[in-house]
C-alpha cells in the first residue's frame, strides 16, 4: 500500500507538470490552431530563469518568480514576432515545423548559457515531508498540484467567461471571420504565445525543486504534454489536465512496477492508441473535432 | 453620396479582379450588385472591408476616405459584412458568436449593452434565442445565415453588406431572409447586397449595378433593370 501511494504521489507531481504543458498547448491551439512544439522549452526556461534570479542574482523569491515568468513571456512574444508572424499566411503544418525549429534554437541557447548541468533551488516552503499511510509526500508536490489546479480554473474562466478569451478562440476557428467582426487577430495570436509561455514558466518554477532542470528537458515534456492535450481532446483545458495526471500516474506506476526504462514509452503508446481509436480524445467532443481545421 | 467608390482596381494572384470601378449610392437605400460567378462581386465587398488590398482607387464612406483603414476601424465606423459562406465561429455557441460581433465595442459600451443588442437580434430571429447555447456549426443552413446576419447587426451598422445571403437555402427561407433585409432597411440601415438570385434582388433594390468580368457594365433603378432585355437574357433566365 505504502509503495503504491508513493508511486501515486510521484505520478501526481509529474502529471501536474504534463497537465500544465498540455494547457499551454491548448492556449496557443485555441487562438491559432498551431501546435507549438517549443512548449517544453518554456517550462525549462521558467525553471532555469528562476534559478538565475533567485540563486545567481540572489533576488527574493517573489521577485525572482515574477521576473522568471515575465522573461519567459517575453521569449514567447519574441517567438511569435520573429518566427510566426512573418509567415502567418502559410499553412499550419509549416508553422508547426517552425515551432520545432524554435525549440531546437532555444535548446542551443540554453546549453550555451547554462551548460549541461541540472539546476535546482530550495523548495517554496521549508519543512518535513508529510507522512500518509507509510508514504511520503513532499511539500513542494502539494505546491505543484495546487498551482496546477489554480491555473486550470483561471484558464477555464478566461476562455469560457471573458470576451477576450472567447475572441481568442474565435481567431482559431476562423481568422477571416474574426477580422470581419473587428477582432485584432495579430494581437490575439501574440497574446496567446505570451500567455502560454508564462504558463510553461510557472510549471517550470514549481517543479524544478523536485525534479531538477536542465537545458534539454523540453522535447520530452512537450511529447508528454502533447499526449495529455490529445487525450483530453485538443482545445479542451479540463481534458488535458485529466490527461496529464493520467499519464503522470501511469508513468510512475510503470517505472515502479515494471521497469524505469519503460516509463517514457507509456505516453507514446497512449498517443498512438488514441490517434488510432479515438482521435477526438477521451474527453473531446466528436462534433467539435469534426468542425476543426486541424 | 453615402458610399462612393472611385476608379477602384483590384488585382491579386496575377489576375485583375476589378477594373476601374466607379459607383456611388445614397444613404438608407438597398443597392444590389448582380453578375455571374467570378465577376468580382465578392472582391468588391471584400475590398470595401479591406480584406483584399486595393491596387488603385479610393473608397469614401459618409464623407470620409476609408480605403486603407483596417477592418476593425471600419466596423467602428458602422460598416458590417455578412461574408460569403457565413464564416461563423463554428465551434462556439450561438450566443458567443453574437457577442463577438460586438467585440470591438466592448470597451465603449460594456457587456450589458452587448447583451441588450443580442436581445434585439433574438427578437428578429426568435429561433436563435431558443438555440443560444447550441454550437453554431450544428445549426441548419438557414439558422446559420440568420446567425451570420445577427452577428453583423451586433455592431449596429449603418451600412450592412451581404454576400450571397440566399446561397444554399430553401426558397421559403430565402423569402424570409429577404424580408429581414427589407425590414432592416426600413430601420434606416443602408444595404449593399450581392445576389445570385438576381430577379429577387432587383425587385427589392432601389438601385443596382451589373458587374461583368470586373467591370460595371450597367446600372440603374432596380425596376428599370428588371425590364432591360439584355439583363433579362443574361441574368434573369430569359
Amino acid at each position: 500500500m505504502s509503495v503504491f501511494l508513493q508511486f501515486l504521489f510521484s505520478g501526481l507531481t509529474t502529471g501536474a507538470v504534463y497537465a500544465m504543458v498540455g494547457l499551454g498547448f491548448n492556449i496557443i491551439y485555441n487562438a491559432t490552431s498551431i501546435i507549438n512544439l517549443a512548449q517544453g522549452e518554456f517550462v525549462v526556461i521558467g525553471g532555469l530563469m528562476m534559478w538565475y534570479f533567485s540563486e545567481a542574482m540572489k533576488l527574493p523569491f517573489f521577485i525572482s518568480a515574477i521576473l522568471a515568468v515575465a522573461s519567459t513571456g517575453l521569449i514567447g512574444l519574441l517567438m511569435e514576432r520573429l518566427t510566426i508572424r512573418p509567415v502567418k499566411k502559410s499553412d499550419l503544418l509549416l508553422m508547426i515545423m517552425i515551432t520545432i525549429a524554435v525549440s531546437i534554437v532555444l535548446r542551443g541557447i540554453l546549453m550555451f548559457k547554462f551548460g549541461k548541468d541540472p539546476y535546482t533551488y530550495a523548495p517554496f516552503t521549508e519543512g518535513e515531508p508529510i507522512h500518509i499511510y507509510g508514504a511520503f509526500i513532499q511539500q513542494q508536490t502539494l505546491w505543484v498540484i495546487g498551482i496546477t489546479l489554480f491555473f486550470i480554473i483561471l484558464i477555464f474562466l478566461f476562455f469560457n467567461k471573458t470576451m477576450l478569451g472567447k475572441a481568442m478562440k474565435a481567431c482559431a476557428v476562423n481568422p477571416v471571420a474574426a477580422r470581419i467582426t473587428g477582432i485584432n487577430v495579430d494581437k490575439m495570436v501574440m497574446l496567446s504565445f505570451v500567455l502560454s509561455a508564462m504558463m510553461g514558466a510557472v510549471a517550470g518554477i514549481a517543479v524544478t525543486p523536485i525534479t531538477l532542470m536542465e537545458y534539454d528537458r523540453g522535447p520530452m515534456l512537450a511529447v508528454k504534454g502533447f499526449c495529455a492535450a490529445i487525450m483530453g481532446g485538443l482545445g479542451r483545458g479540463r481534458g488535458s489536465v485529466i490527461g496529464g495526471f493520467i499519464i503522470g500516474i501511469l508513468e510512475s506506476m510503470t517505472a515502479g512496477y515494471i521497469h524505469s526504462g519503460a516509463k517514457d514509452a507509456v505516453a507514446l503508446v497512449i498517443i498512438l492508441v488514441i490517434l488510432f481509436f479515438k482521435p477526438a480524445g477521451i474527453f473531446g467532443s466528436k462534433t467539435i473535432a469534426d468542425l476543426r481545421r486541424f | 453620396m453615402f458610399v462612393e467608390i472611385k476608379n477602384l482596381t483590384v488585382a491579386y494572384g496575377g489576375i485583375i479582379a476589378l477594373r476601374d470601378i466607379n459607383l456611388a449610392f445614397e444613404e438608407k437605400s438597398i443597392v444590389s450588385i448582380i453578375g455571374a460567378n467570378g465577376a468580382g462581386k465578392s472582391t468588391l465587398l471584400n475590398s470595401i472591408m479591406n480584406l483584399v488590398p486595393i491596387t488603385t482607387g479610393e473608397i469614401f464612406y459618409d464623407g470620409r476616405k476609408i480605403s486603407g483603414l483596417n477592418s476593425h476601424d471600419l466596423i467602428k465606423l458602422g460598416i458590417s459584412l455578412v461574408p460569403e459562406g457565413r464564416m461563423l465561429f463554428t465551434h462556439l455557441t450561438v450566443r458567443d458568436n453574437l457577442h463577438l460581433g460586438a467585440y470591438t465595442f466592448l470597451r465603449e459600451i460594456g457587456r450589458k449593452e452587448i447583451r441588450k443588442r443580442a436581445e434585439k437580434v433574438y427578437e428578429l430571429f426568435p429561433i436563435l434565442k431558443e438555440r443560444k447555447e447550441q454550437i453554431a456549426g450544428t445549426l441548419s443552413g438557414g439558422q446559420q445565415q440568420m446567425l451570420a446576419i445577427g452577428r453583423a447587426l451586433m455592431a449596429s451598422p449603418k451600412l450592412l453588406m451581404l454576400d450571397e445571403p440566399s446561397m444554399g437555402l430553401a426558397p421559403m427561407l430565402v423569402k424570409d431572409i429577404f424580408n429581414v433585409i427589407k425590414h432592416l432597411n426600413s430601420q434606416s440601415i443602408s444595404i449593399l447586397l450581392i445576389e445570385q438570385n438576381a430577379r429577387a434582388a432587383l425587385k427589392m433594390s432601389h438601385y443596382a449595378f451589373v458587374i461583368d468580368t470586373g467591370r460595371i457594365v450597367n446600372e440603374g433603378k432596380g425596376s428599370r433593370l428588371l425590364c432591360d432585355e439584355k439583363i433579362k437574357k443574361a441574368y434573369l433566365g430569359g
